[in-house]
C-alpha cells in the first residue's frame, strides 16, 4: 500500500503540491492524470524519494520515505518519461547495474533479463551501448530494468511515450501480472482512452490540487473519462 | 543578423548562466562574488610572477620580452586546452536537433559556436594578459606610450583568435579520423593526448627554435613575428607604435576568423553529423547477467563514464601525467632542472636540492592532488540520469564515496609510482618513506572529497555537454582555484619549514599531520551533510 498523506511541495513561492492525500491499495492500477505542469512528475518524484517535500508523508507499505528512503526505495520500480540512461553502457550492463543496486540475485535477474528483453523485443540489442538505441528502445531498457528486479511498486511517468504499439500491448500485460501478484502500478499519462480501460483507479490533479480521486467508475460515472477531465480542468 | 543575434542570445543565457543573477538571488549573488575574488586572487598570481619575472629586466630596454613570453605562453595555454575543448564543445551538443531545425544558416550556427568557444578563451587571455600588462606599465614607473593601452585592449581580444581556429581545426580533424571507427572514444582519447604531447614538446623545444630563427633575424620582435605572427606583432606595436601594423593586426585575425568559418561550416557539420553515429555489432547477442556487490557496480560506473568521456579523461589524466613525466625528468636530468631554475633566477645549489628534496617531493605531491581534482565534475555529469540513481535503494553517502573512491583509485597508483620512482633516484630516511606514502593516500582523498563537496553545492545537471561541466561549471573552477590557493599554502608552508631551519622529515610530518585533520574533516562533513546536499539537488 502507498500512503500519499497531505503532501505539499514548494518550489520557491509557487506550491507545485498542495495537501495531496489518497491511497494506492495492494492489486491497483492507478492512473494519475492533468494538465502539463499540474504536478504529476513531482508526486512520482517524492514518492520515489527523488524530490523532498515540504509537508505531510508519503508511506511505503507503513514505512516513511522520509524517514526510511532506502528500505521504501528497495520495493520499488521507478520508469521516467524521458529515458535518460547511461549511454555509455551497453543495455545489459544497465540492466545489471540497476540489479546490482536492488541486489537481485544471479539467478533471478538471469531469469527476468531474458524474459523481459524478449517480451520488448530487445534481446537481439542487449549487447549494444545505450546511445545508439531509439527513444523507443530507451523505454524498454529503462522497463526491463525495472521489472528484472521484481518490485512491488511501479511507478512511471508517461510510460507509453515513444513505445510502439505492440511494446505498448507487452507493457500493459506486465502491468496486469504485477498487480495479479498483488503489486501496485501507479502512471502519469496523457492518453486518457488507455488509462479508462487499463485503471481501476484514477486521481486527477490541477495546480498542485487534487480534484477527483476515486474507482475509475466512480469517478467517470456515465460520461467518457476524456469528459470528466476537460470539465474538470476547463473549472 | 537578427536571427543570429537572437540565437548568440539564447546560447550565452545557457552557457554564461553561472554569470547572471537576480537581485534577490543572494546564493547566486554570492557565488558569482567568490568567482570575481578567485579571479582575482589569480590575476594577483600572474601579476607577481610577471612582476617578479620583469625586475631583472628593469632599465634594459628589454622588459617588453615578458610581455612576448605571456603572450606566447597565453596562445600554447589556448592551443593546448581548446584542442580537447573544443571537440567536447562543438560536437555532440546537446541543442543539435534543436538548432539545426531553425531556419537558420548552417555557416552562422558554426559561427555561433565558434563564438561561444571564442569568448571563453578570451576570458583566460584577460586573465593572463591584462595583470602582466599592469605589471609592465609599473615596472616602466607608467612611462609607455598612450598607444600601448590601445594596443593591449585590442591583443588582449584579438591573440585568442589564432589558437583557437587551429583547435578547432585539430579537433575536427580528430573528430573526423575517430568517427570512421567502432571505438571511436578510444582513438579520440588517444590522437587528442598524441597532439597534446605534440604541442608541449614544441613548447618545450620554444628556445631551441628561437636560437635558430634568432641567428637570422636581427630584433626579438622579428623573431617572434616569424616563430608566431600575432605576439610579434604585438610586441612590435608596443616597442614601435605604427598604425599600419594596427590595422594590418587587426585585419589579419578578423579575415582568418571569417574565412575560417566560411570555408570549413561544412566540413564542420559533415563531421559533426558522422561523429554522432554510433557503429553497432552486426552479430547479435543477447548479453549476460552477472552479478556484483552495490559499491563495486557503482565504481564500474563511474569508470565507464570516466573512460567513455575524452574531455573528462583528459581532463583529469593530464595533470597526472605530467607529474609522472616531472617526477622522470628530475631523476634522469636534474642537472637539467637545477639549469632551468638558474636561467629563471631562481639559482639553488645541488647539495640544497637534494638535502630538501624530501620536502619538495611532498609539496609536489600536494599541488598535483589538488590540481587533479576529478570529482568536481562527477556530480554534474550524471545530468539527468541523476533522477535515476536517486530513485535506487542506495544511500547517497555510498554514491558520492564511490565516485571518490574511483578518483582515489586512478591517482594513487601514479603517485606510488613517482614515490618509488623518487626513493630509487634519491636518498629518503625510513620516517620520510612512510611519510612520503602515506601524503600519496591522504591527498588524492583530501582533493577529491573536497572536490565532491564542491560539485554538491555547485551542480550544473543541464549541461549541453560534458566540456561545460568539466571545463566551465562552477564547481571545476572553484575546485581549480581552491586547489591552487590550497596548494600555494602549502608550498609557502614548506618554503618557510625549510628557510627557518626546520628539517625536511619534521616539514614533512607537519604537513601530513596537517592534510590528515583536514581529510577526516571532509569525511565527517561529507558524511553528516552529503545526503541532504545530494537529495537537494534538482535535475528538472
Amino acid at each position: 500500500m502507498i500512503e500519499i498523506k497531505n503532501v505539499t511541495k514548494r518550489y520557491g513561492e509557487k506550491e507545485a503540491l498542495s495537501n495531496v492525500d489518497f491511497t494506492i491499495n495492494d492489486g491497483e492500477i492507478f492512473a494519475f492524470i492533468g494538465r502539463n505542469g499540474a504536478g504529476k512528475t513531482t508526486l512520482i518524484k517524492a514518492i520515489t524519494g527523488i524530490h523532498e517535500f515540504d509537508e505531510g508523508d508519503i508511506l511505503i507499505n507503513g514505512k516513511s520515505i522520509k524517514k526510511e528512503p532506502v528500505a521504501c526505495k528497495k520495493e520499488m520500480a521507478y520508469v521516467p518519461d524521458n529515458p535518460e540512461l547511461y549511454e555509455n553502457m551497453r543495455a545489459i550492463d544497465f540492466v545489471n547495474f540497476v540489479c546490482d543496486m536492488y541486489e537481485v540475485p544471479q539467478d533471478v535477474r538471469e531469469k527476468n533479463i531474458k524474459k523481459y528483453a524478449e517480451k520488448f523485443d530487445l534481446a537481439n540489442n542487449m549487447n549494444d551501448t545505450i546511445d545508439s538505441f531509439s527513444h523507443g528502445m530507451k523505454q524498454k531498457v529503462a522497463l526491463i530494468a525495472a521489472f528484472a528486479h521484481e518490485p512491488k511498486f511501479l511507478v512511471m511517468d508517461e510510460p507509453f511515450v515513444g513505445l510502439d504499439p505492440k511494446a505498448v500491448a507487452d507493457v500493459k500485460e506486465a502491468m496486469h501480472d504485477l498487480v495479479k501478484d498483488g503489486g501496485i502500478v501507479f502512471f502519469s499519462t496523457h492518453i486518457l482512452e488507455v488509462a479508462e480501460k487499463l485503471c481501476s483507479k484514477v486521481a486527477i490533479i490541477k495546480k498542485g490540487k487534487l480534484m477527483k480521486v476515486g474507482d475509475m467508475k466512480e469517478v467517470k460515472g456515465d460520461k467518457s473519462l476524456e469528459k470528466v477531465f476537460l470539465e474538470l480542468v476547463e473549472k | 543578423m537578427g536571427k543570429f543575434l537572437t540565437l548568440f542570445k539564447a546560447s550565452m543565457s545557457e552557457g554564461m548562466n553561472l554569470f547572471t543573477f537576480r537581485r534577490k538571488n543572494t546564493k547566486k549573488a554570492a557565488r558569482v562574488a567568490l568567482l570575481t575574488f578567485l579571479g582575482i586572487v589569480m590575476a594577483f598570481y600572474i601579476y607577481t610572477y610577471a612582476d617578479m619575472m620583469l625586475e631583472p629586466l628593469e632599465g634594459t630596454g628589454m622588459e617588453y620580452s615578458v610581455l612576448t613570453m605571456f603572450g606566447l605562453f597565453s596562445a600554447i595555454f589556448i592551443l593546448a586546452e581548446g584542442l580537447y575543448k573544443s571537440s567536447g564543445l562543438l560536437f555532440n551538443c546537446r541543442d543539435d536537433d534543436l538548432v539545426l531545425s531553425l531556419p537558420v544558416k548552417k555557416s552562422s550556427v558554426f559561427l555561433l559556436r565558434m563564438t561561444k568557444f571564442y569568448l571563453f578563451e578570451l576570458l583566460f587571455s584577460l586573465i593572463m594578459m591584462a595583470p602582466t600588462m599592469v605589471a609592465y606599465v609599473v615596472r616602466m614607473g607608467g612611462n609607455v606610450e598612450p598607444t600601448f593601452y590601445l594596443v593591449g585592449a585590442v591583443a588582449i581580444v584579438l591573440l585568442p583568435v589564432v589558437p583557437v581556429i587551429l583547435a578547432v581545426l585539430l579537433a575536427m580533424a580528430v573528430s573526423g579520423v575517430a568517427s570512421r571507427f567502432r571505438f571511436k572514444n578510444l582513438v579520440q582519447i588517444v590522437l587528442t593526448i598524441a597532439l597534446l604531447i605534440g604541442v608541449l614538446a614544441l613548447s618545450f623545444n620554444l628556445q631551441d627554435i628561437m636560437a635558430v630563427i634568432a641567428e637570422h633575424a636581427s630584433s626579438i620582435s622579428e623573431v617572434i613575428t616569424k616563430l608566431y605572427y600575432p605576439v610579434g606583432a604585438f610586441i612590435q606595436m608596443v616597442t614601435d607604435f605604427n598604425v599600419v601594423t594596427l590595422l594590418v593586426f587587426i585585419a589579419v585575425n578578423v579575415c582568418a576568423a571569417v574565412l575560417f568559418t566560411w570555408a570549413f561550416s561544412h566540413i564542420y557539420f559533415k563531421v559533426n553529423s558522422r561523429a554522432k553515429i554510433v557503429k553497432t555489432s552486426k552479430h547479435h547477442k543477447e548479453g549476460k547477467a552477472r552479478t556484483r556487490s552495490v559499491m563495486k557496480a557503482l565504481m564500474m560506473k563511474e569508470v565507464g563514464k570516466f573512460t567513455s568521456s575524452p574531455v573528462f579523461l583528459i581532463n583529469a589524466g593530464f595533470s597526472l601525467v605530467l607529474y609522472v613525466v616531472a617526477v622522470i625528468f628530475a631523476t634522469v636530468n636534474l642537472d637539467g632542472v637545477l639549469g632551468m631554475l638558474a636561467q629563471m633566477g631562481m639559482g639553488i645549489s645541488t647539495e640544497d636540492v637534494l638535502s630538501m628534496m624530501p620536502a619538495i617531493l611532498a609539496g609536489v605531491i600536494v599541488f598535483s592532488a589538488m590540481m587533479t581534482s576529478i570529482t568536481s565534475s562527477m556530480i554534474s555529469l550524471e545530468g539527468r540520469s541523476i533522477n535515476l540513481l536517486k530513485s535506487m535503494p542506495v544511500s547517497a553517502f555510498k554514491i558520492v564515496m564511490a565516485k571518490v573512491m574511483v578518483a582515489v583509485l586512478i591517482m594513487v597508483p601514479v603517485f606510488l609510482i613517482g614515490d618509488i620512482v623518487m626513493f630509487a633516484k634519491f636518498s629518503f630516511d625510513v620516517w620520510q618513506i612512510l611519510a612520503i606514502l602515506l601524503l600519496s593516500i591522504v591527498m588524492p582523498i583530501v582533493a577529491e572529497t573536497l572536490g565532491i563537496i564542491i560539485n554538491l553545492k555547485n551542480p550544473k545537471m543541464d549541461a549541453e555537454n560534458d566540456t561545460e561541466v568539466v571545463k566551465q561549471s562552477m564547481s571545476s573552477l572553484i575546485a581549480v582555484f581552491s586547489g591552487m590557493v590550497i596548494s600555494g599554502m602549502a608550498i609557502y608552508t614548506i618554503y618557510s619549514c625549510i628557510t627557518n631551519g626546520n628539517t625536511a622529515t619534521n616539514t614533512i610530518m607537519a604537513l601530513l599531520a596537517t592534510f590528515t585533520i583536514i581529510m577526516v574533516g571532509l569525511i565527517v562533513y561529507l558524511r553528516v551533510r552529503g545526503e541532504k546536499l545530494f537529495n537537494e539537488i534538482d535535475a528538472q
